[in-house]
């Protein structure tokens, strides 16, 4: 029978570290199916690492697909509540009537400025046009008048 | 594997980044998150992406999520941790716990007690080393599904898990007193 083999070693057997030494793992393999003493050593550790494992690592996964899918579900609805936009459209269309009303009016007002400008602007010329054309017939008027005076006189 | 869908993917590898985001954060409701996020983030980003790599852009967003907690969890951390580590379970709490567990010792029974105590070692360990543990003991993960999911080489898995059990021999030298 090979020496009995110590903690150290059955750690590093349980942790894989021998699989790189092929004659090592052989070695241990064959003492422990063959010594009592290790083999109950073995279990010790066995029993020990397994119940450590088993407290830390007791998991409430019987549900963990539904958990998953009710966390999904929640995420959902929250996303389609942040996504809930403000009313862009009606926002928009609401800005655009109110430009559209606003220059429709502007136009409007300039149409009627313009229309309320140009009659008196016409009016005035018409106004120094006849004075014009008065003007001239009174000069001729007084030529003719000038004409006579010295044919009579 | 073929998968049919994206849905059908996220099926079969919800339990292992469970898992993994569970050990890791030590939070179930935080690996929950963790999943549900990285499937998110699966789905928006990675979904066109050919079949054959999605496990490992998968695992790689939950292990991305993961860091991002546990960085956060550590900024928070550091300005109470002499608070925390004056409240934490120490090797001496478990020392001091151990007289009444060893009054019964032929129970054989994990108790309520044993197994915090237990609990509380495992969580002593460092954080590479409690995965590894985790996931090797408690979830008899393979040498290569570890490696997998904690983007590790297999030789860095062993080291990590030896030197668990050696810390868990020492921190628990008291309660399984059988050398």
């Amino acid at each position: 029978m090979t020496k009995h083999i110590d903690t150290h070693q059955l750690l590093e057997y349980r942790s894989g570290l021998l699989d790189e030494s092929p004659s090592e793992l052989t070695r241990i393999k064959r003492h422990l199916a063959s010594c009592d003493k290790c083999r109950t050593h073995w279990q010790t550790l066995d029993t020990q690492f397994t119940q450590a494992a088993h407290s830390a690592g007791e998991l409430d996964e019987q549900s963990l697909s539904q958990q998953l899918a009710e966390r999904r579900l929640a995420a959902l609805k929250n996303e389609s509540i942040n996504n809930r936009k403000p009313p862009y459209a009606s926002i928009a269309a609401g800005l655009i009537a109110t430009v559209a009303v606003g220059v429709f009016a502007l136009q409007q007002f300039q149409n009627t400025s313009s229309e309320s400008i140009t009659p008196s602007a016409t009016q005035a010329a018409e106004k120094t046009e006849i004075e014009e054309l008065v003007s001239s017939v009174d000069f001729f008027l007084w030529m003719d008048e000038v004409e006579q005076q010295e044919s009579e006189g | 594997m073929a998968y049919l869908s994206i849905e059908q993917f996220f099926i079969d590898v919800e339990k292992k980044a469970f898992h993994f985001a569970r050990f890791a954060l030590n939070h179930h409701e935080q690996a929950l998150d963790v999943v549900q996020d990285s499937m998110e983030a699966m789905l928006r980003h990675y979904a066109d992406k050919p079949q054959q790599e999605w496990h490992a852009l998968f695992f790689s967003i939950v292990r991305n999520k993961v860091n991002d907690i546990r960085r956060k969890q550590k900024s928070r951390s550091s300005v109470s941790l002499v608070s925390e580590l004056s409240t934490a379970d120490t090797k001496q709490d478990i020392i001091e716990k151990t007289p009444s567990l060893l009054q019964s010792p032929e129970q054989g029974i994990v108790n309520a007690e044993l197994s915090s105590t237990l609990n509380n070692a495992v969580n002593q360990l460092a954080e590479r080393q409690r995965e590894v543990f985790l996931l090797r003991e408690a979830m008899q993960y393979s040498i290569k599904e570890t490696c997998e999911l904690l983007d590790l080489t297999p030789g860095t898995v062993k080291q990590h898990h030896f030197r668990a059990l050696k810390q868990l021999r020492k921190l628990l030298a008291e309660v399984w007193s059988d050398d």
